[in-house]
């Protein structure tokens, strides 16, 4: 028994595998908020610093740099931490002398924390306060600093501990259309060799590949809420999907619709093919080339490319696998019904 | 007539997943977002579990109909 | 290439005989027009361009529905000694895509009298409707083609056509926009590339799947 079902399982362990690493892995600290936004050059400022999973207090070591884009710093002269989570960085800012505007980035580095790097956390002005010309700026010095080398997620601002969503919500959607596309395959190979076995595995792929559909829709659904504050928005890639899964149900109504289980398989592999080609430039050519808020996309966190850290990497493509085994296993499920129905109708 | 539970059963499921945070939300509407919003990941997994074996139980009940079909036969 | 024209012709002769359907598309387009004017008193904008998708939609819906029944041209038993199927899908087709076309500028001329034109580049308004009838027209043939069998088939063709028509207008009212000049849009050459692009696509595929979807 275990000879045939192997896989079965092992998607069952890699889910398992999944659940465990994806939910215990923790986020690397990160910070959530830095204020003031704003500061006048030739001044000295404190900055008031929110961090998550961050060791203010217990971390030894702590040094605190202002970065500019010329991979300068400017360090900070002193800092009080009330807490772990909570600390005041003392700056005192050169003047500036070449431009009227600049983006700083803050860099705190400690023995337990690592570099925690908050980018453009503020804005110098140029001012006519001139308290200490003794601040100059010197060269970045990477060599001292403390290095974090666990294996952790990316902490990434507005997204937080919902980056973990990538091996669900993403990868259930990229199981689905794995599971989309070998029902496509059967609804070419039924109209080439009339066999109505694959009919019936492409009707049972793509039902659950609906299924999943629906749960991607849903978990995507609740992140929305908690992350832009409404259930849906008016957003390339959330019209798209709802576009597709509308296709899908109405494929699923025709099979429903058509009584004659020759001429049903003939009509619903037709139209899977044809709206898949309809769906295959809406899918994988539209969101590319629109602007969108979803995470993933041009400089958004999550998935896509360059934003797809190793650690991720590591949980999401088992994440990806598990749940297309999953899948495949429903579907086979699905099939066998379809199977026994047709033998039954046929008995009768 | 046979297009109805179909539509029902998608219906019957979009209700369902939609029930889920809204009941949670009743609670308190800053619980999801708390400790940097691990409980809507939690929400996220607790939703696909609840739809696939929601999905099985259907499966089952299928299962068991042909059973009985095929036993009233013989 | 004579069948295709000789079932055009089927096509056309039999709106000439029997006004009913071009004459109910017409009232369809002019009345809904009025009512919306009833609705909405004034509208410019999105909200024009968005009205005219719909009313456009729905008012070729309701003629794509008996496309294929047999009450239409010659019988089907009749099409199938004499006609390839090829010939007979290209045929309707292109008797669909000049309707569209025409209910398309007619609901333009109702829109206009009634509400006004927010359309400021005329040609690039025509173009899009030109690419995105094409677009609709193929995906309502195919699925009238796939109802045409099946019993009761008036709203399983819309249930799976909207679906379907979704990607030609949400291109077809992105296009709009910019050419109503409400939105500057640089790229949108690439925009009317891909919804001809898709409808190309949708075309191809279509006539792979006629000879499959002919036979019952």
């Amino acid at each position: 028994m275990l000879r045939q079902n192997w896989w079965k399982l092992l998607g069952v362990l890699i889910f398992g595998y999944v659940l465990v690493a994806g939910l215990l892995t923790p986020l690397k600290p990160g910070i959530t908020d830095a204020t003031p936004y704003t500061a006048v050059a030739g001044s000295s400022v404190d900055i008031n610093v929110q961090g998550y999973n961050t060791h203010f207090e217990d971390g030894q070591s702590q040094v605190a740099f202002l970065k500019n884009r010329q991979q300068q710093v400017i360090q900070a002269n002193s800092f009080r931490s009330t807490g772990n989570q909570s600390s005041v960085f003392s700056f005192d800012l050169p003047d500036m002398v070449d431009k009227d505007k600049a983006r700083l980035t803050l860099v705190v580095n400690n023995s337990l924390d690592g570099s925690i790097i908050l980018p453009d956390a503020i804005t110098v002005t140029k001012g006519t306060g001139s308290i200490s010309n003794s601040a100059t700026w010197m060269p970045f010095d990477v060599g001292s600093l403390h290095v974090l080398e666990d294996f952790r997620f990316p902490y990434r601002n507005t997204l937080n501990e919902t980056i973990r969503n990538t091996f669900f919500h993403v990868a259930i959607w990229f199981a689905m259309f794995i599971l989309f596309i070998v029902g496509l395959i059967y609804s070419i190979k039924y109209l080439l060799k009339r066999n109505l076995r694959h009919d019936h595995i492409a009707a049972a792929f793509t039902e659950v590949g609906i299924i999943f559909g629906i749960v991607g829709l849903a978990t995507g659904s609740i992140w929305a809420k908690y992350t832009w504050g409404t259930w849906w928005t008016d957003d390339v890639k959330l019209n798209m999907s709802a576009v597709a899964m509308l296709i899908y149900f109405a494929y699923s109504i025709l099979r429903l619709s058509v009584k004659d289980i020759d001429s049903k398989a003939r009509l619903s592999s037709a139209y899977n093919i044809f709206s898949f080609a309809v769906l295959i430039p809406l899918i994988f050519v539209l969101p590319r080339m629109t602007d969108s808020l979803h995470p993933g996309n041009g400089g958004n966190p999550a998935l896509g490319g360059e934003d797809l850290e190793n650690s991720l990497r590591v949980v999401f493509y088992p994440a990806v696998i598990g749940l297309t085994l999953i899948g495949v296993w429903m579907s086979t499920l699905v099939y066998r019904i379809g199977i026994l129905k047709d033998q039954w109708i046929n008995d009768l | 007539m046979r297009i109805l539970p179909a539509i029902t059963r998608y219906i019957y499921l979009t209700i369902l997943f939609l029930s889920i945070p809204l009941l949670s939300r009743a609670e308190s509407t800053d619980f999801l977002r708390s400790t940097g919003k691990i409980y809507s990941v939690v929400g996220v997994i607790l939703i696909l579990f609840v739809v696939i074996v929601i999905y099985l139980f259907s499966l089952d009940r299928k299962v068991t109909r042909i059973e009985e079909q095929n036993f009233d036969n013989e | 290439m004579q069948q295709i024209a000789s079932i055009l012709r089927q096509h056309l002769r039999q709106d000439i005989r029997d006004f009913t359907s071009v004459g109910s598309i017409g009232l369809f387009i002019v009345g809904a027009t009025f009512i919306s004017l009833k609705c909405f008193v004034t509208l410019h904008g999105v909200g024009w361009i968005a009205l005219f998708w719909i009313l456009f939609l729905f008012s070729i819906l309701n003629l794509v529905q008996n496309a294929f029944k047999s009450s239409r041209t010659a019988s089907r038993e009749t099409q199938y000694v004499y006609f390839s199927a090829l010939s007979v899908v290209i045929g309707t087709w292109l008797y669909h895509f000049l309707y569209l076309l025409g209910s398309a500028l007619l609901l333009l001329l109702a829109m206009t009298v009634f509400f006004g034109s927010p359309i400021s580049d005329l040609g690039l308004f025509l173009l899009n409707i030109l690419i995105g009838s094409l677009g609709l027209c193929t995906v309502l043939t195919m699925t009238a083609l796939i109802g045409s069998t099946v019993t009761q088939s008036n709203l399983l063709v819309s249930l799976l056509s909207i679906p379907l028509a979704l990607p030609f207008l949400l291109l077809s009212v992105k296009i709009s926009v910019v050419a109503s000049g409400l939105i500057k849009d640089t790229a949108i050459t690439t925009d009317l590339i891909q919804l001809s692009g898709i409808t190309l696509l949708a075309i191809a595929i279509g006539i792979l799947l006629i000879p499959t979807l002919w036979k019952s």
